[in-house]
């Protein structure tokens, strides 16, 4: 879970499309089905397995320790997609990036550090499918933020830009009441 | 036949059973707050254990120390 500030609240969390995750998905199930093709066919060639159970029984045992390795691989692949995420807050922005299962790079930037964002919906299939890619330019020491293929970029834009308003104003009145105190 | 078959079996469940703790725990741990990490978490170690009963209880159904004989029998030819 991200350590939230005190008055600190989550506004927006954004993941990939999930068409990112539905290739390796249609594979994963394509491979957990492929036991009940290859199964039945080994039975009518060999009828000799047919008649012996326990043949029968090491077949179905193989063909469920491949089905579970498929299972592992597909929530491996879904862990990489669903673990990497952007967070928009009241006070940040959160860039977690789970590159692999032990592989996990954490980047965030204040608000009122941001300078510009950029959007680019390039092609068909984002044109269409209304996705993108978003970078943010900061005065951070990390200098550009950058999230691919993310839903929406261009709300995405306008929270971040709405909350960045918020954030600076919000510093200079504190600026302005420490220098007249 | 039955305890190396037994080893094979304890190494290949044991792996997977090592990998589903693993992705689970980054599930629990690494999710954000109200979504529905959990839930994902919990649903593939449900079927992690699901598979680990199915084959189980296949691999103690199988006859291991008769299997080379019934291979061998006169009647058997593939």
């Amino acid at each position: 879970m991200i350590a939230l500030h005190p008055n600190e609240r989550i506004l927006s969390v954004n993941r990939k499309v999930w068409y990112v995750f539905a290739a390796a998905y249609s594979i994963g199930v394509g491979l957990m089905l492929l036991p009940l093709i290859i199964v039945p066919t080994i039975g009518a060639l060999f009828p000799v397995i047919r008649e012996t159970p326990s043949l029968i029984n090491i077949l179905f045992l193989a063909s469920t320790l491949w089905m579970w390795c498929i299972w592992v691989w597909l929530f491996l692949s879904f862990a990489a997609y669903y673990l990497d995420i952007f967070v928009v807050t009241n006070e940040r922005v959160v860039h977690i990036e789970q590159k692999n299962l032990f592989n996990r790079v954490i980047a965030e930037v204040r608000l009122s550090r941001i300078q510009d964002i950029t959007i680019t919906i390039a092609g068909l299939f984002p044109t269409m499918l209304h996705y993108g890619d978003i970078r943010i330019q900061t005065a951070a020491e990390v200098s550009e933020f950058a999230f691919t293929q993310v839903t929406r970029p261009e709300r995405l834009k306008e929270l971040i830009m709405q909350e960045h308003r918020h954030a600076v104003a919000e510093e200079s009145t504190l600026g302005r009441k420490s220098v007249i105190s | 036949m039955l305890i190396p078959a037994l080893f094979l079996f304890i190494i290949a469940a044991g792996t997977l059973l090592l990998l589903t703790s693993v992705i689970a725990a980054h599930f629990f741990r690494y999710g954000v707050q109200k979504d529905k990490s959990r839930v994902i978490a919990l649903v593939f170690v449900a079927g992690s254990i699901l598979f680990l009963s199915v084959s189980s209880v296949l691999f103690f159904s199988i006859p291991w120390n008769d299997l080379l004989e019934l291979i061998s029998a006169p009647h058997f030819s593939l």
